[in-house]
């Protein structure tokens, strides 16, 4: 199987990563979109690393950005369950506090 | 065609699918399931590209993250019946902003795929050389040596990020009445 269909999957679960964050109103499915883009990143690189398998320098980079990922959920849900007790919403469009 | 490059295949496939699925359903808890379906579909597509600790390690943050997402998503969905509701902004103005995002999600997605696909001196990757097979079969123990050696300093800092990012989980979990 060539590399081409990995990194063309890298580039779409990209897109569709930046679209769902982009054009969801929930905070939990702005997260789940950028996960979805993280995920795009990852298998790129994990591709790429078969041109280079000698070295792993790489692949320590990409369990850098996965436990980002995982970071950025756990904050994320952390701060959605917060501010929904504050402010009884999770939409995007009702935070406009720093518009002011 | 071989039986790996079909599983690879079908991986690949339920990946785009969970994740368009993710992009456009209104239910959150559907979602999270969707995005558990996804995250496992890209462990199953690095395992094909022979990356194991990656896939076990995105396979365990598909576990954690489904966990917290579903917990968050049933919670939100409780309280306000989010799952059918949609957003207070005008229609027009919300069609407006899901159609830009889902234009620019294609851009960026074709121009990704282009700039990947114009890089010269590409080879396959399933399938390879068994040279090439029998590196990637140590390389679990070259990572591991690479992290306590050569990136010992990175190695700690992930685990001083990780360990402030649970203590700062429960101190915003914390009710304002924990303080006193």
């Amino acid at each position: 199987m060539q590399i081409e269909l990995y990194l063309v999957l890298s580039a779409v679960l990209v897109g569709i990563g930046i679209a769902s964050a982009l054009s969801r109103g929930s905070i939990l499915a702005v997260i789940m979109g950028l996960t979805t883009a993280g995920m795009g990143a990852l298998v790129a690189m994990a591709a790429f690393h078969q041109n280079e398998p000698n070295s792993s320098d790489g692949m320590f980079f990409a369990l850098c950005v996965a436990t980002m990922i995982l970071n950025t959920i756990i904050l994320g849900c952390t701060l959605t369950y917060r501010r929904f007790m504050a402010s009884g919403t999770t939409n995007i469009g009702e935070k406009n506090e720093l518009r002011h | 065609m071989t039986l790996l490059e079909v599983m690879t295949f079908l991986f690949m496939v339920l990946c785009v699918l969970s994740a368009t699925y993710i992009a456009f359903a209104r239910d959150l808890l559907r979602s999270s399931i969707a995005f558990f379906v996804e995250l496992f579909s890209v462990s199953g597509v690095l395992l094909s590209l022979k990356a194991d600790y990656l896939a076990l390690a995105i396979f365990g943050v598909a576990l954690m993250g489904t966990v917290l997402l579903l917990y968050f998503a049933s919670v939100v969905s409780s309280n306000l019946r989010e799952v059918f509701r949609q957003p207070s902004t005008k229609a027009s103005t919300r069609h407006l902003t899901r159609g830009l995002g889902v234009v620019l999600g294609i851009a960026v997605g074709v121009s990704i795929a282009w700039a990947f696909l114009s890089v010269s001196k590409l080879r396959p990757v399933v399938g390879a050389s068994q040279s090439a097979a029998s590196a990637l079969k140590a390389d679990v123990h070259v990572l591991g040596d690479k992290m306590l050696t050569d990136h010992l300093a990175v190695f700690e800092l992930f685990g001083v990020l990780v360990l402030l990012t649970v203590v700062g989980t429960g101190l915003l979990l914390r009710k304002p009445d924990d303080a006193n």
